[in-house]
């Protein structure tokens, strides 16, 4: 032990006594291990880390849990969205799971009044509606007042509870004990905050927008302001989630789930059903997936590119450890009079090439600290492209336990890969050169065999090198096609704004009228060429039904047209399903001709 | 430890052939020598007659090609480089010609050196051991200094401490006074024979006929071969005629 604690003073002793050399390695070892923690950061976030729930391992999530909306037609493959009523025969039976909890598909941005008179200044959240037994099943339990139970969602508009989120808690509700039990008035109707989750909790659903709250099921109509999902042979918008028996295996499970929903689609279909439905129906199953790490459509989206980019941050850390490589062995061979001193006095090569490692583990360690700050800072701006804006995310950008595992790991290994190579050369040192001065050229390490290392190093970056730039050429090449794609519309001086109005209170009746004010007065104004409003469906995915307003599209079909120089466009994602409750404005904005100039 | 009466150095017949290419070079030819504990020898020659290559073997710096050679009567020649390694650490002490003082590690940490690579040695003895070696040589208060503080006289004496903090069966100089002025030399010089007169075993190798004097003994190398002091003077001529 005290010969490695000599080991580590002389390494910071060499270190120090090439500065330049120690910061440039230091700094590129930052990068390097930055650049590889920052993106297992996200990984870990995304895709490693468990819910913070009792056991989640016993978790089976309903299928990938990653299509949202309200959709009405159910076509063959795996299903992952439910409707209310089939969530309600699984609850009744649910015989190879202990329980089964039901969530909306999608987040409902809600307008809140935190005065119970419903007086007070409104503020959007975002809620999610839930089963009863949703937290009972998800192992989940606040830190103040009750969690909903299976009693809050018997009767459909009956309880109008809510349990809140930390921070909406700490931030919204001034932190205050006595929030629970009050009231908040969520898009008019009054609630009773009955409970407050842990800082660490953000549901089944691992999503950009954290949930501020969630809500009975059974309050969909007061809390979506419409019709009611709830009602037998109603829309798919649910995701499910149940907890694994003991004993009873995954597929067990997943052929009975999927029995009873072929079952229930088609009793559904009626007796009348067509052999093609039928058939239809035979190749729908719902994949039972383990669940303990939530479902997320943020993961299936950046699965793939962040393993891409994962194996190029690791490509460009081998590019460093190779030219570190480098620069160690080029100094072994001016520090070979110390080394063969030191062989001569009786080291042995292992201890040397001790010696030799220990430095390069102390480079990379300080360069691994340093690189956990770089790291901080890189994830924050990798989760803020991920979530795009989001107010509050449930992606943590904060190392945890297994972030600083992994940089502690990479270090080490970062280390050791730069490390080895001279200290492979210093095994087959020769300690001659101790004793003679005049023969330190003639056999010392610079014979074929040692020349060849640094000539396959040198070799093995520029190889690497010349692969990542000719793939970042194609990438960029790629975004600039991106970029000149041509759309089918006439994307100059559009602007988009995208506006809600029901949660400024406006009832269904009152949008039309709201819309053609909204529209003439954009119209009027200088600068302005036209304008028109259009339901997302007009230009995104349709899985689901927009709002009634928007099924008569007549209002702006016209002026889109026009606006866009086309008709209407393909889907982008279906993941924006639930957003058509919102609409866009479409701006189409022209210069005056004073401001030209 | 030798018997009484067996030397600590036996070579009998000792070949040493380098390889270039196609080119042999012999550099030491059939030699036989013996030193005993306490004995203080002194191998002289021109250069290139073989003294530092004889002196490598000796030290288990360099294997021989061809020959005997018994270290405290266990024979060395064929030992693998962890075995001579441990042996180079536990029974031979060098002082080189450039001192070879390893410049970012202190006095202290000089003197330690050698000690910290044997496997089982306390730290408290390597304490003791430093501060033994170092007062003996006179560098005691000097122990936080680097070697590029101290002028080489001084940093041969740190070298010697070196040498001497492992207990050494013997030291082995190549050349000690070769960088060192006259008078830094003679004390030197002196200092080895003080070591000598207090029972060390010394084997320095010397082209300067005035510090060769200082030896008990003197060995004569000539092409790879020992050869007697009046068959020396008689081959020289021969070469300069």
């Amino acid at each position: 032990m005290s010969n490695l604690i000599q080991d580590v003073r002389y390494g910071l002793r060499m270190l120090a006594k090439s500065p330049g050399f120690t910061a440039v390695a230091i700094l590129s070892l930052a990068l390097g291990i930055g650049a590889n923690t920052a993106i297992f950061t996200l990984i870990n976030g995304l895709m490693l880390k468990s819910l913070p729930v009792r056991d989640p391992r016993q978790l089976v999530s309903f299928g990938k849990g990653t299509d949202g909306g309200e959709v009405d037609g159910i076509g063959p493959g795996p299903l992952d969205i439910f409707p209310y009523d089939f969530y309600k025969q699984l609850e009744r039976e649910h015989e190879p799971l202990q329980d089964v909890c039901a969530s909306g598909s999608f987040p409902v941005r809600v307008s809140v009044r935190s005065s119970g008179a419903g007086s007070g200044p409104a503020t959007q959240a975002i809620s999610h509606l839930v089963s009863g037994n949703f937290f009972s099943v998800l192992g989940a339990e606040p830190v103040m007042g009750t969690a909903l139970t299976a009693a809050d969602t018997d009767a459909a508009g009956g309880h109008p509870v809510a349990v809140v989120s930390y921070r909406y808690w700490q931030q919204e509700l001034a932190a205050d004990r006595k929030a629970i039990g009050g009231a908040i008035t969520i898009n008019g109707t009054p609630f009773t905050v009955i409970g407050v989750m842990p800082p660490n909790f953000f549901g089944a659903e691992l999503n950009a927008d954290a949930p501020d709250m969630w809500l009975p099921l059974t309050m969909q109509q007061e809390v979506m302001l419409q019709p009611s999902l709830l009602n037998p042979h109603g829309l798919y918008w649910l995701h499910l989630m149940g907890r694994r028996k003991d004993g009873i295996g995954v597929q067990q499970a997943q052929a009975w789930v999927t029995n009873r929903l072929q079952q229930f689609m088609a009793d559904r279909e009626g007796a009348q059903i067509s052999t093609q439905r039928r058939n239809e129906i035979q190749k729908i199953y719902v994949p039972l997936l383990p669940g303990g790490r939530g479902v997320s459509h943020l993961r299936e989206q950046f699965e793939q590119p962040l393993r891409i980019l994962m194996g190029v941050v690791v490509l460009v850390l081998v590019i460093a450890c190779a030219n570190l490589a480098n620069f160690l062995l080029s100094k072994s061979v001016s520090r070979e009079r110390e080394l063969s001193t030191r062989l001569a006095l009786g080291a042995a090569h292992w201890r040397l090439a001790r010696q030799i490692l220990t430095e390069a583990v102390l480079l990379s360690s300080i360069g691994g600290v340093l690189g956990l700050l770089f790291a901080f800072l890189g994830t924050r701006a990798l989760v803020d492209f991920v979530v795009a804006g989001a107010k509050h995310t449930t992606l943590d950008p904060k190392p945890d336990l297994h972030v600083l595992a992994f940089t502690f790991g990479v270090s080490l290994l970062t280390g050791i890969a730069f490390g080895i190579a001279p200290a492979l050369q210093i095994s087959r040192m020769s300690v001659a050169p101790a004793l003679n001065a005049t023969m330190r050229t003639a056999v010392g390490a610079g014979g074929r065999s040692s020349r060849l290392l640094p000539k396959t190093l040198i070799i093995a970056q520029v190889t690497l090198s010349l692969v990542l730039l000719v793939g970042a050429g194609l990438f960029l090449r790629t975004l600039q096609n991106l970029r000149n794609q041509d759309f089918g519309f006439n994307r100059r001086n559009l602007l988009l704004v995208s506006f809600d109005p029901k949660l400024a209170a406006y009832k269904s009746e009152q949008l039309d009228g709201l819309y053609e004010r909204i529209l003439s007065r954009l119209s009027a104004l200088p600068g302005i060429k036209s304008a028109a409003i259009a339901g997302r469906r007009q230009y995104m995915a349709a899985v689901g039904t927009p709002p009634s307003s928007f099924r008569d599209t007549r209002l702006c079909r016209t002026k889109i047209s026009r606006l866009y120089s086309i008709a209407y466009r393909r889907s982008i994602s279906k993941q924006s399903a639930y957003l058509y409750c919102s609409v866009a404005l479409l701006v189409c904005k022209t210069l005056r001709p004073q401001q030209k100039s | 430890m030798t018997e009484a009466g067996q030397p600590l150095i036996q070579i009998e017949d000792l070949t040493k052939i380098f390889y270039t290419d196609e080119v042999e070079t012999h550099a030491l030819s059939g030699v036989h020598l013996a030193i005993r504990k306490g004995e203080y020898v002194a191998m002289s020659g021109p250069s290139g007659c073989g003294k530092s290559t004889l002196l490598s073997i000796i030290g288990l710096l360099d294997t021989p090609t061809d020959g005997k050679y018994q270290l405290n009567s266990q024979p060395v020649e064929n030992l693998d480089f962890g075995q001579r390694s441990r042996i180079r650490n536990q029974e031979i002490g060098f002082i080189f010609q450039s001192f070879n003082l390893i410049g970012d590690l202190t006095v202290y940490e000089n003197v330690e050196l050698p000690l910290t690579y044997r496997q089982k040695m306390p730290s408290a003895d390597r304490k003791k051991r430093v501060m033994e070696s170092l007062e003996r040589v006179g560098m005691a208060h000097r122990v936080r200094h680097y070697p590029s503080q101290l002028s080489g006289g001084q940093q041969q004496r740190v070298a010697v401490a070196r040498a001497l903090g492992g207990h050494p069966s013997i030291l082995l100089a190549d050349e000690p006074t070769g960088n060192l002025d006259s008078r830094n030399g003679e004390a030197v010089m002196e200092l080895l024979q003080n070591l000598h007169r207090e029972g060390a075993t010394i084997c320095m190798v010397t082209h300067d006929p005035r510090f060769a004097k200082h030896a008990q003994r003197e060995v004569h190398l000539f092409d790879g071969k020992v050869v007697a002091e009046e068959d020396l003077q008689k081959l020289m001529q021969d070469v300069h005629a």
